[in-house]
């Protein structure tokens, strides 16, 4: 019954010029978010390629400038100029090592955070400081947000199922073959319950022709989880606002006041719901501007030269080796090396300040990630950044990654530091081959908002069922 | 005959259990977001006002130091919060709200709101312009898509054009009644929106703003009256009204303005970081380094000056050379930093073209720019805020080097100025520009929103007169 079922809906749509104005809308609409997601990520690599490209130059001439200058064959104006000083290419003022965020090929799902975040880092001997096209975005792009694969399936994909399944029964009803089906000698639970899934099965066809073909064409290959996850995303989404719609149909309503509750909860889900996650986030854990926190790290500052000289107390007691000089007597490397005594000590307090700033920060997206059930927008969303690599929580786990490949720089030459020692060509060798990219890190509990999405498809599912049994008893 | 039919339009909307339903659901929101957006605002503005004042603060009780010293030290400026940004945010959290200010040195703005928040926050905070934009059209079409479509489908029409009626007629009572039951909502929001202008205490100016808003608000409704009474009579029938109306609304207020950013980012990209900081440091190669006498450009100067002077050495100048250079190095690089600022202000300009060219089909994107515009939150004043801060900088810097310049002997780096001379220095008092300042550049875009009005309106009556009954 279930073919038979799924061929007359198939015929009955096929036929419905309005399927055919949605299809073609889907696929333009998908079609142009992806377009816009492999623009951006080209875009990306241009940007991030010209930054290492120019890296590897520069380093190159300056390896061959540190040749010449330890053949003693050039002379360099003092010792910050000499390609040969630990302190000048390790990278404090000027020097360091670019390392970019490689974006992957799924990053084009969706735009998320990478219009906001850095797109490289300088790593130095004492931190790392961020660069990249973010800094010339204009604000009105930013504030518009982009029209990405993600919007497509959180906002319009809805549209489509609601526009094919807001009168699944009251259709039905209103064309008067519901009584003829229910004349059919098949049990009407049966019946209905084939239909039902015919129709699903229909849209989720549909859904996945659209999805699968653009993804592969915009370089998600099939062999690649993330273009499965995703047409699976798209399906479990769908199944939501079909079962709502079910829902919807099984109170009894006619068509047009179907099509207006179904259009009242998608706008409810899609747009209400996440401002008003927004809002209450922004009131419950209010994130402080950070204009005062710059005018805390000028007082900061002072705070540290206070303490510098109880922090170089311990550290030349701990290193009876280096001889305490007076400021007249000081050489390069004896203020760098107290730089780097009291770096950690620095570091320390300056995080702690700035953490005033990024715990109520977390606070407020851990909040509204809490309230991911109240929308399976917000699911989707969810799902659809951890995907692509571009949620905020990949960022933050590839900078854990960035740090660790930012100790790992300074400890090479700071090594070379205290042994004194100067770079050689060999060394350059080393340095150009250090790793200059980081992938987009896998976020751990990637899965998040697939689950919450299950979940939410879960009660809709119930509430449906339930609408149903209220309308039989009736 | 128009009263009539606007009256009865009016009733039965009023009696109708969804005008009631969005109603409520509209005004609870719109109250929420006030409320909200209100206690952000004062909370926000209260902590740059702070800031700006323990900046001052530091500026003038810094240590003892050479002037260029205190140039390096620097200060920071921070954007002003606006009253009526409560009512529409802008691109505040799209713009960074701090500016570093120091010698050779012109630096982005930092700390962007947005890049600390959370992904769900890409999706938009509810506040009052987020209603009104977003939300109040949607209340517009629930009441009006039946206006047309259900007179025809419940045989109305053809009594009401037997009986004489004309078609425009029937247009102006149903769009008057619709006009009704708006103003019936949107008059206590204004009201009700007021309240934020009240409890802060603005001036004059921002209530004239906030006249302004609320004249653009009732255009802007006025567009999707006639959208949704167009679409009606153009259909006829109201399931279809309704899914056409909605389908529009998705056009204006979803895709429309996100569309326009990926026309405009591809049309008009704005230089990669390498390329932009490339060009910069190719420019400041071409002119005078303050800090480096063996420039060639420093010689050619030095040179030039000592003929000027008729002296032999840079000691008998009658003033102190290395202020004098620096000076000089300050204003080319300047002038190279203003120059790559405006290419990039000119690329910004480009793709706001390309976002003014989407108002022909969204009027969310034309009310958006000037709802922004008159609150203050538009980026122009952010531009405007960004210009302020550079010739701040360039005045502060100059200050410094003129008195390096005038009052240091030559040779005299440990010469130190303390918190006399920097209490004196120049104070960042941004102004942001007035409402009659803002006229010329509001004036083009209030004229495409009458069009819209005007043009909207015109094929609503001419939807109503090819109008025929069942």
């Amino acid at each position: 019954m279930f073919l038979l079922q799924l061929k007359y809906e198939t015929l009955r749509l096929l036929r419905s010029p309005m399927l055919w104005l949605l299809l073609v809308f889907l696929a333009v609409s998908v079609g142009f978010g992806a377009y816009n997601g492999v623009r951006r990520i080209a875009a990306k690599r241009q940007s991030v390629g010209e930054m290492l490209a120019q890296q590897q130059e520069d380093l190159g001439k300056q390896k061959m400038q540190a040749d010449s200058v330890a053949r003693g064959l050039k002379k360099v104006g003092g010792w910050y100029l000499d390609p040969t000083n630990v302190i000048v290419v390790g990278g404090v003022w000027r020097g360091g090592w670019v390392t970019a965020f490689e974006p992957a090929p799924q990053s084009l799902l969706a735009a998320g955070m990478s219009d906001l975040q850095p797109d490289a880092w300088r790593l130095t001997l004492m931190g790392k400081d961020a660069r990249g096209d973010s800094e010339f975005e204009n604000p009105v792009n930013l504030a518009f947000g982009t029209f990405d694969l993600s919007f497509v399936l959180a906002f319009l994909l809805p549209l489509l199922v609601i526009a094919l399944s807001f009168n699944l029964v009251s259709g039905e009803r209103e064309q008067g073959t519901l009584a003829l089906q229910w004349a059919q000698p098949v049990a009407t639970g049966r019946l209905f319950l084939m239909k039902t899934l015919a129709r699903f099965t229909l849209l989720a066809a549909l859904t996945l022709l659209v999805t699968l073909p653009i993804l592969t064409w915009s370089g998600i290959s099939l062999a690649n989880a993330a273009a499965w996850q995703t047409a699976g995303l798209a399906v479990l989404y769908s199944l939501f606002w079909f079962l709502l719609a079910l829902g919807v149909n099984l109170r009894g309503g006619s068509s047009a006041q179907n099509a207006l509750l179904c259009v009242g909860a998608w706008l409810l889900f899609t747009l209400v719901v996440p401002a008003l996650v927004n809002m209450v986030s922004e009131k419950a854990h209010p994130v402080p501007s950070r204009a005062s926190y710059l005018n805390e790290m000028r007082d900061a500052d002072a705070y540290l030269e206070a303490q510098k000289k109880t922090v170089l107390d311990v550290f030349y007691q701990k290193h009876p080796n280096y001889t305490r000089k007076s400021e007249a007597e000081k050489e390069w490397q004896d203020w760098y090396r107290e730089d780097f005594a009291v770096m950690d000590f620095d570091k320390k307090f300056r995080d702690s300040l700035e953490q005033r700033y990024i715990a109520p920060a977390e606070s407020q997206s851990d909040f509204a990630e809490n309230l991911t059930l109240l929308s399976p927008a917000l699911s989707v969303h969810r799902q659809m950044t951890d995907l692509a690599g571009t949620s905020q929580q990949a960022y933050k786990a590839s900078e854990k990654s960035l740090d660790a490949s930012q100790k790992n720089w300074a400890s090479f030459f700071l090594k070379k530091f205290e042994a004194n020692e100067n770079l050689t060509t060999a060394d350059y060798d080393v340095i150009l081959k250090f790793p200059d990219k980081v992938m987009a890190a896998n976020v751990s509990g990637s899965s998040k908002g697939a689950f919450w999405l299950a979940v939410q498809c879960l009660l809709v599912g119930f509430w449906a069922w339930w609408s149903g049994r209220r309308l039989h008893r009736a | 005959m128009v009263f009539t039919i606007a009256n009865q339009e009016l009733r039965s909307i009023l009696r109708e259990g969804r005008f009631k339903t969005a109603a409520i659901l509209l005004s609870g929101l719109f109250l929420l977001s006030l409320v909200g957006a209100f206690d952000y605002y004062s909370a926000l503005k209260k902590q740059h006002e702070e800031a700006a004042q323990t900046a001052r603060k530091q500026w003038e009780n810094q240590e003892d130091k050479n002037p260029h010293s205190a140039a390096h030290y620097g200060t920071y400026v921070f954007k002003p919060i606006y009253p009526l940004s409560y009512f529409d945010r802008g691109v505040d959290a799209f713009t960074g709200n701090t500016l570093f200010l120091e010698a050779h040195r012109s630096h982005q703005s930092k700390f962007k709101t947005a890049e600390e928040r959370g992904d769900f926050a890409r999706l938009g905070v509810l506040t009052p312009a987020f209603v009104l934009g977003m939300l109040f059209p949607l209340f517009i079409i629930v009441l009006g898509f039946g206006s047309a479509a259900a007179e025809r489908e419940n045989g109305n029409l053809r009594l009401l054009l037997a009986q004489g009626v004309r078609p425009s007629t029937l247009f102006w009572g149903k769009s008057l009644g619709l006009w009704g039951a708006v103003l019936a909502l949107a008059i206590p929001f204004f009201m009700a929106g007021a309240g934020g202008l009240l409890v802060s205490g603005a001036g004059g100016e921002h209530w004239l703003r906030y006249a302004c808003t609320l004249l653009l608000y009732l255009a802007y409704f006025g567009c999707f009256i006639h959208l949704t009474l167009l679409i009606s009579a153009w259909t006829g029938r109201q399931s279809v009204s309704l899914v056409g109306s909605l389908g529009v609304w998705v056009l204006i207020c979803l895709i429309a303005p996100k569309a326009a950013v990926n026309v405009a980012k591809q049309q008009y990209p704005a230089p990669t970081w390498q390329s932009y900081n490339a060009s910069i440091k190719a420019d400041l190669k071409n002119g005078v380094d303050g800090h480096d006498a063996a420039d060639a450009y420093t010689e050619r100067l030095e040179k030039e000056t000592l003929q000027k002077y008729g002296v032999d050495s840079v000691q008998h100048l009658p003033f102190n050379w290395a202020g004098f250079v620096m000076q000089k190095g300050e204003e080319h690089e300047t002038y190279v930093f203003q120059k790559h600022k405006a290419e990039l202000l000119k690329v910004y300009q480009q793709q706001q073209q390309v976002h003014q060219a989407a108002a022909v089909v969204s009027p969310f994107v034309l009310t958006g720019i000037l709802s922004q515009r008159l609150a203050g939150t538009d980026v122009d004043v952010y531009f405007d805020f960004l210009a302020a801060a550079e010739r701040y900088r360039i005045q502060l810097v100059g200050e410094l080097n003129g008195e390096l310049t005038n009052n240091f002997k030559y040779g005299d780096w440990d010469g130190k100025r303390g918190k006399a001379f920097f209490a004196k220095n120049s104070q960042f008092d941004y102004q942001p520009p007035t409402l009659s300042s803002l006229l010329g550049s509001l004036g083009k875009p209030a004229a495409a929103m009458l069009i819209w009005l005007l043009i909207s309106g015109l094929a609503a009556i001419l939807f109503f007169n090819k109008l025929k009954p069942v």
